[in-house]
């Protein structure tokens, strides 16, 4: 699994075990075990409790923000000394990657561009695990830096749909020691 | 004030209600045939994922643009925006002469362009997808021609025109004698969207602004200004279909998501609006709300119209839009709080109340649940780091389809079970028979979604007519949830038509005599539903997590098949096929004896091209193909023009 996917799994699947809990305690405080009931609930204290909610949300994303703003892919871009250069051009509906034969543990900086339509460079490694995608828009280049840790086959997978044969859109490229 | 006030406004007179009353059934009934279209057609999609009856590619790309424009707008969105007319009406806001001539003409305009989607898409093949991304409209691979991009533009604009009829009407309605204020216009939209809440002294109205009123004021202001520059694309796309212009394609994006983004709100802010209604109603209580909602609202009128490029954060060409892009994410994060504040104020309204449990009411309570849950992927979905994973893969369609179909889509049931005793005049056919329809729709769609959002975080791209085979045991398992979620249909219907004609299930006549009690609705059956529901969903992440890992190990055949060991054929036919294979080929070109059948390049078995001559297509290109010669090493093009020209015409393996 992706080291990104497997964050999202546990983040999510932590977070949406303690919504279901209080989800629970919420349904299960609409019955009572009185009949008929007799208990009160200060409805003014509640709504107080707004302002409390509404900075603990504040706070909780604030955290997630500056937690993750250090891992956005823009930025680390530029051109730099000892990378190596790469194009992939996207068109209905092939890929054209060149140099076919990357190295590993340099960086790449790929050269994304599109012929025609929007199309999305999307690179999975052999064992099918998605590690990076970026639109390729026409008219435009972007730019995204990889470094490749294992040699082999990697598959090139459009992301963004482009036309019929959409998902037939798929090539490779090899990356060598 | 009263609590009462919030619980119980004073609505308006029987004339102005008979208004509200045709309006919404004719926008329910509308939207609700369109819902069990375009779920039919949504149920076509997987299983031929699935490989049951399996469509040709264009056709599930048509069935996609379909089913993805007919459910998010023709059901959803149309369905609330029929409801809002209802919940004006009972919060005390008259409709009026003005207002009910624009929600016809809104309702028109909805199912003309909705029927025009239908035909250009699923008679005339255009398959752009529902968010035609430019210029893939005029790009279609020879499957549809320039005057069906028109066609389906011209549909979408008729769709895109109602939208903004629909909230000029709502702001004439907000603004008018139901507010009861003498201020000037603006002042009066102001009162409208809340800010008398903040400002009592500066945005004055007759009585309280009702709660319902304030999301339907803030959708109805950003939807104009969203909904304006998508209208002027659409038309430039149809003058493209005749005349030699053009857009930027960059610039075409960020105009489709500024109204795409904010679309997604026509959905959630009336649903929140009969949230706001409905649940204070169930709970017999006032709204558990404080000051701070008016400034969540506040925030959200102008996050809604300035967050589109959440959309665009793979798309960092140029500097200027990676910073656009960065500011998204904290604008995101700020309409997050927003619905943080509205699930605060109603899942307390109904903690400790004395909450009645009836179709409707579960069904608003089941619609809160997947709007915390769908919420917090929305976050995931928010954070540039995260979404730089999931972007495009099912994990969005997972997301999407928790939030529409079962947040949107629950409350838009529990609305017609609660609104349509009123709307008719006569009671509900059965209750119970309502219940079995949310919790099967709840449990059964939200196992659908969880298959997605796995299979996302797996790494499926989203809408590919054929998903590589390592995610077909997973699509498998979908199936049956799928044919539940259609089945339980039946029941929404069942009560629905025997509702129209005034019939009254036995269950429901005996509650009425009184000589049974509710059923369905007792906290241990409630807990056992819940439980099973758990329990299942969690059964299926741990399967889809096995899966996973078993799939990743077994070395299956993956997006490009390995071809390590070809069956048969010399050495050089083998290095051919690997060539073929690795490069994708078989993306455009028919290839019998690589198993490849891409339809858009010449079929070779046909065309039985010589060798010489795939040497030089590879190597320079021509027309629509592309050169291969900087990619490939003349030894390898040699290989696959040799595997060509030998196995043209033969069958495949």
């Amino acid at each position: 699994m992706n080291p990104v996917a497997l964050t999202i799994t546990i983040a999510y699947g932590a977070v949406v075990l303690i919504a279901v809990v209080a989800i629970l305690a919420i349904w299960r405080s609409t019955h009572s075990f009185e009949d008929p009931r007799t208990d009160t609930t200060d409805t003014g204290r509640l709504a107080h409790g707004e302002r409390g909610w509404f900075i603990f949300s504040v706070i909780a994303l604030g955290v997630l923000l500056l937690a993750t703003l250090a891992f956005i892919p823009y930025g680390d871009n530029a051109a730099a000394r000892g990378q190596q250069q790469a194009k992939a051009e996207g068109q209905q509906f092939a890929w054209v990657v060149t140099p076919s034969e990357i190295a590993a543990d340099i960086p790449v900086r790929f050269e994304v561009t599109a012929k025609d339509v929007n199309h999305s460079f999307a690179v999975y490694n052999d064992d099918d695990i998605l590690l990076f995608q970026i639109q390729a828009v026409p008219g435009s280049t972007s730019h995204i830096v990889y470094t490749f840790k294992n040699p082999g086959r990697y598959q090139v997978v459009c992301l963004e749909f482009c036309g019929v044969d959409h998902h037939k859109m798929i090539g490779s490229f090899q990356v060598a020691k | 004030m009263s609590t009462a006030a919030y619980v119980d406004y004073t609505p308006v007179d029987s004339e102005a209600r008979a208004i509200a009353r045709s309006l919404t059934l004719w926008y329910v009934l509308a939207s609700t045939a369109i819902f069990l279209v375009t779920g039919l057609l949504g149920a076509a999609l997987r299983q031929s994922q699935a490989d049951i009856v399996r469509l040709d590619d264009n056709t599930w790309y048509a069935v996609m643009t379909a089913h993805g424009l007919g459910a998010f707008v023709g059901w959803a969105a149309f369905a609330v925006m029929g409801f809002a007319w209802w919940v004006l009406a009972e919060v005390g806001f008259p409709i009026g002469r003005l207002g009910a001539r624009l929600a016809r003409a809104a309702w028109w305009l909805m199912v003309i362009g909705v029927a025009g989607v239908v035909v250009t898409t699923l008679v005339f093949g255009f398959a752009g997808s529902w968010v035609f991304l430019y210029p893939l409209p005029f790009n279609s691979a020879g499957q549809w021609g320039d005057w069906v991009t028109a066609a389906f533009a011209a549909s979408v604009l008729a769709v895109g025109l109602s939208i903004i009829v629909w909230c000029v009407a709502i702001i004439v309605v907000v603004t008018g004698p139901g507010l009861g204020s003498d201020r000037s216009g603006p002042n009066r939209l102001g009162a409208a969207m809340g800010l008398g809440i903040l400002w009592p002294t500066r945005f004055v109205s007759a009585k309280p602004v009702p709660y319902p009123v304030i999301p339907l004021t803030v959708i109805a202001i950003d939807m104009i200004i969203a909904t304006l520059p998508l209208a002027v694309l659409l038309v430039e796309m149809i003058i493209e279909s005749f005349f030699n212009v053009s857009v930027d394609p960059l610039l075409a994006k960020n105009v489709l998501w500024w109204f795409g983004h904010p679309v997604v709100y026509l959905l959630l802010f009336p649903a929140v609006a009969i949230y706001y209604l409905l649940v204070p109603r169930y709970a017999k209580r006032p709204l558990v709300a404080g000051n701070i909602i008016a400034v969540g609202w506040s925030i959200a009128v102008i996050a809604n119209v300035t967050v589109w490029a959440h959309h665009l954060y793979l798309d960092y060409p140029d500097g200027i839009q990676a910073a656009i892009n960065t500011g998204m994410e904290p604008l995101t994060f700020a309409l997050t709080l927003v619905s943080a504040l509205s699930l605060y104020s109603l899942f307390l309204t109904i903690y400790r109340s004395r909450w009645t449990w009836t179709a409707g009411s579960t069904a608003l309570f089941l619609g809160l649940v997947s709007w915390l849950l769908a919420g917090l992927s929305g976050v995931v979905n928010a954070t540039i780091a995260w979404d730089s994973f999931v972007h495009n893969t099912l994990w969005i369609v997972g997301h999407f389809h928790h939030m529409a179909l079962l947040n949107i889509g629950i409350v838009i049931f529990g609305a017609l079970y609660a609104f349509l005793p009123d709307l008719l005049g006569r009671p509900l056919y059965s209750d119970r028979m309502g219940m079995w329809h949310v919790w099967i729709t709840f449990f059964a769609g939200t196992a659908v979604s969880v298959i997605w959002i796995i299979q996302g975080l797996d790494g499926a791209p989203r809408r590919f007519a054929v998903l590589p085979s390592q995610y077909d045991r997973m699509t498998a398992a979908s199936i049956p949830l799928v044919a539940l979620l259609g089945l339980a249909q039946i029941l929404l219907v069942w009560n629905v038509v025997q509702t129209l004609r005034g019939r009254v299930s036995v269950g429901t006549r005996r509650l009425t005599l009184g000589v049974a009690k509710p059923r369905l609705t007792s906290p241990s059956l409630q807990g056992f539903a819940m439980v099973t529901t758990m329990l299942g969903l969690f059964g299926l992440a741990a399967a889809g997590w096995v899966i996973g890992n078993a799939s990743q190990n077994a070395a299956t055949t993956g997006f490009l098949p390995r071809v390590a060991q070809p069956t048969g054929g010399s050495g050089a036919g083998a290095a051919g096929l690997q060539v073929w294979v690795s490069s994708g080929c078989g993306g455009c070109h028919a290839l019998a004896a690589a198993g490849s059948a891409g339809a858009v390049g010449p079929d070779l078995d046909q065309g039985k091209p010589s060798k010489a001559l795939v040497v030089a297509r590879v190597t320079n290109g021509k027309g629509a193909m592309p050169a291969f010669g900087d990619q490939l090493t003349p030894d390898q093009i040699t290989a696959v023009a040799t595997f060509v020209a030998t196995s043209a015409g033969q069958p495949g393996p």
